[in-house]
C-alpha cells in the first residue's frame, strides 16, 4: 500500500499493521451524497479504516476559531472534524455545493476552509493530517457520477492509494439510495422533517425519534420518498422563476406537502436547530401552509437546542403526542 | 397604483425622484423605528435575519398608509436575500393585504425578467404614454441623485472624523440630503450637491490625523443606519474615518455587468481572500475577508465587520476574520446585529476598539 502524500514538516501516526486511517465527520454521513461517496471509497480502498465520531468528552477537540452565531450542527461538524484529525492519516471533509441540482446552505461551502483554519492554528502540531475536500457540485441528473468520480480521484491523488476495484463499478453501486418502507402500522406515523443530520444525529435531535417510537408511533422521514417526487410537490409553491433554491429546503417543503396530502400521517414534527437560516424561512412558509389547509395535519416545530434538559424535550413531545392520541384520526 | 420601497440608506431619495419624475404615485414607508422592527419580529421568528424583519415592517407600514405596489431589491442564491420576496409575500398574503410586487434584480438576466413578467404586464396596462415618455429622464435624474447622495455621505464620513464639532457635519449632511431630495432638475441637483459639499468642506477641523477603518459585511447592514445602529456616526464622533465600498451605484454597476473594469477589480480583490477561503461561500462573505486583507495592506487601523445575527455567509466571514485579523495585524470588530437594545454596549465596544487602534498606532501593544 502506498503511503499518504505528506506535506513537509508533518508527521503521521501509523498503526503497526500499516493501516490507513481516514476521518470523515459523522454529521456529514447523514447526507446521502456523502454516504455514497463513503461507500464507494470503501469499495475502492477496502484496506482503509474509517473514523467518524468524536472521542470521549475528556478528549474534546480544541477549536481555535470562534464559529460565532453559526448553527449547532455546523459547530458540531467542525469540532468532530478537528477531533478526528488527531487520530487519522487524512481527513475527508467534502465541500458540498449542490445536490440534485439545488444548492446547499453557504456553511457547507465554507466548512472545509474553517476546518483547515482550525487545524492550521491548532497547538497540537505537527500532528496535522492532510485535509481532502472534494467538490460535490451536482448540477444535473448525471451530476452524481461525475462529482463522485472527481472526489475519488482527488482522494486517490492526495493519498496515493491504488483503487482495488474498477471505479465505474464502485460508482454505480454507490449511487443506489437506501429504500425505506412508508407503511404505518400500530398507532400510526409521525413524519419528521428537517435536515438529514437533524433527523439522524441523536445529539442534534435530542433523541426525539426514540421518544416518539417509545410511545407506539412509527417515525417516517422524507428520505423514504424519492426526491424527484418531493421536488415536484415543492415546485407547486414556486412562482415565475422564484424557486426555493436550497436542496434540503425543497425536501422539507415537499415532505410537508407529501405527508399532509399524499400520504397523511398522524402528525408532523419539524426539527430545526436554532439560527438555521434556511429553516427560519421554511418555518414561515410551513406555518402559512398549515393555516391555509382545510384539514391540517398537526404540526410541531421543535427547535432542538433551545432546551437545556432532556426532560424538557420529553415533556414537549409527550404533550404533542397526547394531543394526537385525543384526535379521532390519530 | 401607488408604489412603495423599503428604507435602505438614501434609496428613498432616488426612488422617489424616479417615481415623481415619471408621474407615478408613491408612498414612502415611515422612518424605521422600534415599531417597524417589532412588526417584523412578530410575524417571523427568532432565526430570521434582521433585514427581513425591518423590510417586512416597512412594507406593512407603507401598505397601511395606502401603498399597493411594492418595489423590492432582489438578489440571487445562496443567500436568503434571494427569497426575501417569497417569504415576505407569504406573510403579507397571510395578513390579508392586497398588493403587487416588483423585484429589482441583483443580476440583469432572464431569470430577473421572468420574476417580474406577470406583474409587470399588469402594471404596464396602468401606465400612460406620459409615464413612458418621462421614464428615461426620470431614471437619469434618479441615477444622478443616487451618485450625489453617495458622494455626500462619503464626504461626511471623512469630515466627521476631523471636524471640530462633528454634530455640524450631521447637520450639513441632513440639509444636503434634503436639498438633493427636493431638486427637481439636473441643474438644481448639481447646484445642491456642490453647495452641500462646500458647506461640509468649510466646517472647522481639529487638525488631528484620524484613525481609518474599513466597514465590511452584509450589504443591507452596511448601508442602512437603522440596522447598523448608526455605526458610521458613532465611529466618526470618536475621530474615526470610515471607508466602505458598498454603495447602491457600485452594486448596480456590477449587477449590470457592463463595466468590465469593475468586474476585473472585483476578481483581483477576491483573490486576497483565497488563502483563507478556497471557494465562493456566497453573498459578500469572501468580499468581507478580501476587503479586510486589502485594508491591512493599505495601512488601515482596523476593520468593522457588521452583519445580521444568523446571516449564513457572514458567519463564515466572521470566523475567518477572527483568525485572520491577528495574523495580518488588523484589529477587527465583529458586530452581529439583531436587536436595538444593544445601544450602550455598542458604545462600550466601539470605545474599546478605538482605544486598541490608538494604542497600536502609538506603538504600544494592545
Amino acid at each position: 500500500m502506498n503511503t499518504a502524500a505528506a506535506a513537509p514538516g508533518r508527521s503521521f501516526r501509523r498503526l503497526p499493521e500499516d493501516i490507513m486511517n481516514i476521518g470523515l465527520p459523522e454529521e456529514l454521513l447523514h447526507l446521502e451524497a456523502v454516504r455514497s461517496l463513503h461507500q464507494g471509497l470503501g469499495r475502492l480502498y477496502p484496506e482503509v479504516r474509517w473514523h467518524h465520531s468524536q472521542p470521549r468528552r475528556s478528549e474534546a477537540p480544541e477549536v481555535i476559531i470562534s464559529e460565532g452565531d453559526a448553527c449547532f450542527p455546523f459547530k458540531k461538524t467542525i469540532r468532530t472534524s478537528c477531533s478526528l484529525a488527531g487520530r487519522a492519516d487524512a481527513l475527508l471533509v467534502p465541500r458540498l455545493v449542490r445536490l440534485d441540482g439545488y444548492l446547499m446552505c453557504p456553511n457547507f461551502r465554507g466548512l472545509p476552509d474553517l476546518v483547515a483554519l482550525n487545524l492550521e492554528r491548532s497547538s497540537s502540531e505537527p500532528r496535522r493530517p492532510p485535509l481532502i475536500s472534494p467538490l460535490i457540485d451536482e448540477q444535473g441528473p448525471g451530476g452524481r457520477r461525475g462529482s463522485l468520480k472527481q472526489a475519488m480521484e482527488a482522494l486517490s491523488g492526495t493519498l496515493g492509494l491504488e483503487p482495488q476495484l474498477d471505479p465505474a463499478l464502485a460508482l454505480t453501486e454507490a449511487s443506489n439510495p437506501e429504500d425505506q418502507s412508508t407503511a404505518c402500522p400500530g398507532k400510526g406515523c409521525i413524519a419528521l422533517l428537517g435536515h438529514p443530520y437533524m433527523l439522524g444525529d441523536k445529539r442534534l435531535n435530542s433523541r426525539i425519534p426514540e421518544i416518539i417510537r417509545s410511545r407506539g408511533y412509527r417515525t417516517i422521514t422524507p428520505e423514504s420518498v424519492p426526491f424527484a417526487r418531493l421536488d415536484r410537490l415543492a415546485s407547486e409553491r414556486d412562482y415565475y422563476a422564484k424557486t426555493l433554491y436550497w436542496r434540503f429546503a425543497r425536501e422539507t417543503l415537499g415532505g410537508y406537502i407529501y405527508f399532509s396530502r399524499e400520504q397523511p400521517v398522524s402528525g408532523i414534527i419539524f426539527l430545526v436547530s436554532f439560527n438555521c437560516g434556511l429553516d427560519a424561512l421554511l418555518r414561515v412558509e410551513l406555518a402559512a401552509l398549515h393555516r391555509r389547509s382545510e384539514q391540517p395535519v398537526p404540526l410541531l416545530t421543535h427547535v432542538s437546542d433551545e432546551h437545556t434538559q432532556q426532560e424538557h424535550v420529553v415533556t414537549r413531545i409527550e404533550a404533542f403526542l397526547d394531543i394526537l392520541d385525543g384526535l379521532p384520526h390519530a | 397604483m401607488r408604489i412603495t420601497f423599503p428604507n435602505l440608506g438614501s434609496m428613498h431619495i432616488f426612488c422617489k425622484a424616479i417615481a415623481k419624475a415619471a408621474s407615478i404615485p408613491y408612498q414612502l414607508p415611515p422612518p424605521t423605528t422600534d415599531e417597524t422592527r417589532e412588526l417584523g419580529e412578530y410575524y417571523t421568528n427568532e432565526s430570521v435575519c434582521l433585514p427581513l424583519k425591518i423590510i417586512l415592517g416597512n412594507f406593512i407600514q407603507a401598505l397601511e398608509l395606502g401603498a399597493d405596489t411594492i418595489v423590492m431589491v432582489g438578489s440571487g442564491p445562496p443567500c436568503r436575500l434571494g427569497v426575501y420576496d417569497r417569504t415576505i409575500k407569504t406573510i403579507l398574503d397571510d395578513l390579508g393585504y392586497s398588493y403587487r410586487w416588483l423585484t429589482i434584480p441583483g443580476l440583469f438576466n432572464w431569470q430577473a425578467f421572468l420574476q417580474n413578467k406577470a406583474e409587470a404586464d399588469q402594471l404596464r396596462r396602468e401606465l400612460t404614454p406620459r409615464n413612458y415618455l418621462a421614464f428615461p429622464g426620470a431614471l437619469r435624474l434618479g441615477w444622478k441623485k443616487m451618485r450625489c447622495c453617495e458622494q455626500l455621505e462619503h464626504a461626511a464620513m471623512r469630515k466627521r472624523a476631523v471636524a471640530a464639532d462633528p454634530r455640524q457635519v450631521d447637520q450639513a449632511l441632513k440639509h444636503g440630503l434634503q436639498a438633493l431630495d427636493e431638486a427637481a432638475s439636473l441643474k438644481e441637483l448639481s447646484t445642491g450637491a456642490r453647495e452641500a459639499l462646500d458647506r461640509l468642506k468649510s466646517l472647522p477641523e481639529t487638525g488631528y490625523s484620524p484613525l481609518k477603518v474599513v466597514m465590511v459585511g452584509e450589504v443591507y447592514t452596511v448601508m442602512e443606519p437603522s440596522i447598523n445602529l448608526d455605526i458610521e456616526r458613532r465611529l466618526g464622533y470618536l475621530g474615526v474615518e470610515v471607508h466602505r465600498s458598498s454603495y447602491f451605484s457600485s452594486h448596480i454597476r456590477r449587477g449590470s455587468r457592463l463595466d468590465r473594469r469593475l468586474l476585473r477589480q472585483r476578481e483581483q480583490l477576491l483573490s486576497l481572500a483565497r488563502p483563507y477561503l478556497n471557494y465562493d461561500v456566497g453573498a459578500e462573505c469572501n468580499v468581507s475577508v478580501a476587503e479586510s486583507v486589502q485594508a491591512a495592506q493599505e495601512g488601515f487601523d482596523g476593520a468593522v465587520h457588521v452583519y445580521p445575527f444568523s446571516c449564513m455567509p457572514e458567519t463564515n466571514a466572521a470566523a475567518v476574520l477572527s483568525a485572520v485579523g491577528p495574523e495580518i495585524g488588523l484589529p477587527v470588530l465583529g458586530l452581529p446585529l439583531d436587536r436595538k437594545d444593544m445601544d450602550v454596549r455598542l458604545n462600550t465596544q466601539i470605545e474599546a476598539f478605538v482605544d486598541i487602534m490608538h494604542m497600536r498606532r502609538s506603538g504600544r501593544s494592545a
